[in-house]
């Protein structure tokens, strides 16, 4: 029988490592329903759409990289350390705590705020649609180093938040003034800071790359006002 | 006992679910004015609505002036076997245009046509092409724009909550216990009037398109405070689940492959749907489509892997990429490349017609409650049709809503909930508790999960897409030991309520067993095809079951009752 050898991060200083029998096309997530079955039936973590890769929840840190669980194809012969996603306090094992973030994400007002004009052709409807894909997963959060670096009480968005002002920016029914909110909320930190790593873009299940399609967005939009 | 309240909660009104009806309605009660509070086992935005891919069916006449909401009336109604119940058909098909304006306020973009309005394709059974779209990941999309709008409106949401018991006082819903499922902590929430919009339990089965939360808690908890059921016995299979890889079976292929132009083969390269549907093909209703896959592979005209081939190979890649975009990606991940070859396809529970039996306002025989979308049963009748249970949930949800908020503003007091039966609902969650440091011995499996398994197993082989009585007294015997397993002989795997997932698992499978023995009780007595109900011993729609509905309820004891109805005198 072949196996999967897994390390499960439960906290800060205990790695606990699994054996999960394979099954062809088995999945991270997989592995984990099998643990949690068997060995370890308190493990912590997240998961409702099951491999459909939509519902955003089951992001994990995989040999460093954050990646939805569903999506994780696991390899017979790789070892996998499991752990939460970086940036964030940890309710237990791989559950994090969304509750700071999610307050920082509503400041920028991640809602269509009245006072813009109708769609007008398919080109305005498409020119948002990347970002509108966005599941919230919050892997780009999780490797942004501009995102990290951020002090608790800094007024800045996180990475999410930009990806959230530029759709809103680019959708014409939007009535607010997202890049000047943008520049309130630390665009310039991001303009100026962003090393350039493209990770936001690696690990995004939609590819979307927050400095390109959202921080640009932001920043010709200031330009052009 | 160790378990105890550790706090009430006051509240006008109380949703319980966080999907496409629940948002709905919390935003629509929100704007009245009304204190609202949401309650939702997973976190905001995961709700199976996500999951739904295809769209949502709306007649927009200033798009196409030959849609009428009529038209969408009568494919409703055709395609659910004359079942439904016309009031609720008809307020979803007329309410529909209203709502999905609604939902482009709220923040969705419906992907528009080369005039930049909003464009409209085929799905299963319908005379005009009904559908409205965002790629093929329309229930991400509205779910985005609904949870935008709980955020703009500050609608409290009690995520990974679980509620465990509905109350009622003086026979009125008064509210509900709700466990965190993070800190174990249990709070009574006192509610002027509650909405049910917990969607439905596709986790009875072991081949489901659902997300883990459908463990058909609504229709339990709706059952234990008096409330009827309709249409049980009516499961939807959806014609196109994954087979392979062996981890993602079930998993839905949409609809809209086939909306698109995709084509059905079967081994031998014949395209089968000629035969049992000439005229529609591949978008006949999806009982039909499901049944003819289902007989092609019984008949041995299957694929290796028990499945047919679905095909877009015949398609511009372009199309597939902008149109496709979710089934590229998750086929590709299994080494199909979609563009160049054909999907193998099975049947895979998908919907659960009936429901919490409510009128056109979402109330049902229980004063005080009220329900909204999967839960409930009537609008789609026998069957279905794709793109509906998105436009049911953003219509029903409003109408719910509005009843909801109506009956909390007229009920003057918030009525105490009586200490006796909180204290029985606690003792039901803390059985499961002390028992995990107590175990049986060893006979059966203590944990919900291996009891988890043989419900699954005996719903999809014994009340799957063709059925007999044979076989349905067999799943009914499984059910009665199971409903003695889950409400005796289950335990959690750990006493502490903290982060208990185990304990939260026995809670659902006694949900779904609840559940379960009501869908073999109504399949059983319905000695008729129809819908998708489908009874080999009885192949036929029988003239006596015509427009009947089966109503069931539990009676003082909590055993099965029911009344057939007849739909054209309501």
């Amino acid at each position: 029988m072949t196996t999967i050898s897994l390390t499960i991060r439960r906290d800060l200083n205990t790695l606990q490592p699994f054996s999960v029998a394979f099954r062809e096309g088995m999945s991270l997530l997989d592995a984990l329903k099998a643990i949690s079955a068997d060995d370890a039936t308190d493990l912590a973590y997240r998961w409702e759409c099951g491999g459909q890769r939509i519902c955003g929840v089951c992001t994990v840190k995989v040999n460093g990289t954050p990646m939805l669980s569903c999506a994780v194809a696991l390899q017979p012969g790789t070892d996998y350390l499991v752990e939460p996603l970086d940036g964030f306090a940890v309710a237990k094992d791989l559950v994090i705590d969304l509750s700071v973030r999610l307050e920082r994400l509503n400041k920028v007002q991640p809602y269509l705020i009245d006072g813009g004009r109708p769609i007008q052709s398919r080109a305005e409807a498409e020119a948002s649609k990347l970002l509108r894909s966005c599941i919230e997963c919050w892997a780009c959060v999780s490797v942004c180093p501009v995102s990290l670096n951020l002090a608790p009480e800094s007024a800045a968005a996180d990475a999410l938040g930009m990806v959230k002002l530029a759709r809103f920016a680019l959708d014409p029914r939007d009535g607010a003034n997202r890049a000047e909110m943008a520049t309130n909320a630390g665009l310039d930190i991001y303009a100026e800071t962003c090393p350039g790593c493209r990770r936001c873009a690696d690990v995004c299940p939609k590819s979307i790359d927050v400095y390109l399609h959202a921080v640009q967005v932001l920043e010709a939009a200031n330009d052009n006002a | 006992m160790s378990l105890s309240i550790a706090r009430e909660y006051m509240i006008d009104v109380l949703v319980v679910g966080a999907g496409g009806a629940g948002l709905r309605a919390a935003i629509e009660i929100a704007q009245e004015g009304v204190s609202v509070l949401v309650v939702s086992k997973e976190l905001l935005g995961a709700a199976h609505t996500c999951m739904a891919e295809g769209g949502l069916n709306v007649a927009l006449t200033e798009v196409n002036p030959a849609n009428h909401p009529e038209i969408h009336l009568q494919d409703t109604l055709a395609g659910g076997a004359y079942l439904n119940r016309g009031s609720l058909a008809h307020a979803m098909a007329y309410e529909a245009p209203d709502r999905v304006h609604d939902l482009e306020r709220f923040g969705v973009i419906f992907d528009r046509d080369d005039h930049g309005h909003i464009a409209q394709r085929f799905s299963g059974k319908q005379t005009h092409p009904h559908t409205v779209f965002v790629g093929d990941y329309t229930g991400q999309a509205i779910m985005a724009a609904l949870v935008e709008q709980a955020r703009r409106l500050q609608i409290g949401v009690w995520s990974e909550h679980f509620v465990s018991t509905l109350f009622k006082t003086n026979g009125i819903a008064s509210g509900a216990l709700v466990i965190d499922q993070h800190s174990g902590e249990l709070t009574l929430v006192r509610a002027r009037a509650v909405i049910l919009c917990t969607g439905g339990g596709g986790r009875m089965y072991s081949v489901t398109t659902n997300a883990a939360s459908n463990t058909a808690d609504g229709y339990a908890l709706a059952l234990q405070i008096g409330a009827e059921l309709v249409d049980m016995e009516m499961i939807q299979f959806h014609p196109t689940g994954m087979i392979l890889p062996s981890a993602m079976r079930g998993k839905l292929v949409t609809e809209s492959v086939r909306g698109e132009g995709g084509r059905l083969f079967n081994r031998d390269g014949e395209r089968f749907m000629e035969r049992y549907n000439p005229q529609r093909l591949e978008l006949a209703g999806r009982d039909e489509v499901a049944r003819a896959i289902f007989s092609e592979v019984q008949a041995g005209r299957g694929t290796d892997q028990g499945g047919v081939y679905l095909s877009v190979a015949h398609l511009p890649a372009e199309l597939i990429e902008q149109r496709l975009p979710t089934m590229l990606t998750q086929f590709l991940a299994a080494g199909v490349d979609i563009r160049k070859a054909p999907m193998q396809i099975h049947p895979s529970m998908h919907h659960m017609m009936g429901g919490i039996r409510i009128d056109e306002w979402g109330a049902c025989n229980v004063p005080g409650l009220f329900a909204a979308g999967e839960v409930t049963g009537g609008d789609h009748g026998g069957n279905r049709l794709g793109g509906n249970a998105l436009a049911s949930c953003q219509v029903m949800g409003k109408r719910a809503a509005i009843s909801a908020a109506k009956f909390a503003a007229e009920r003057l007091d918030l009525p105490a909930i009586d200490l006796a039966q909180v204290k029985r609902a606690l003792e039901i969650l803390d059985q499961y508790l002390q028992k995990a440091d107590s175990p049986n011995s060893g006979e059966w499996p203590d944990t919900a999960h291996g009891v988890l398994g043989q419900l699954q197993t005996t719903m999809w082989q014994k009340v799957g897409i063709m059925r007999t009585e044979s076989e349905l007294l067999a799943a009914k015997e499984m059910l009665d030991y199971l409903n003695w397993v889950s409400h005796d002989e289950l335990c959690a795997a750990s006493s502490d309520p903290r982060f208990n997932r185990s304990w939260i698992d026995c809670l659902e499978l006694r949900n779904m067993v609840i559940t379960a023995q009501v869908v073999v009780y109504a399949a059983l007595l319905r000695q008729d095809s129809r819908g998708a109900h489908f009874r080999r011993d009885f192949p036929h729609a029988m003239p006596d079951w015509e427009r009947r509905n089966i109503v069931v309820r539990h009676d003082q004891q909590g055993d099965l009752v029911h009344e057939i109805i007849n739909q054209s005198e309501l």
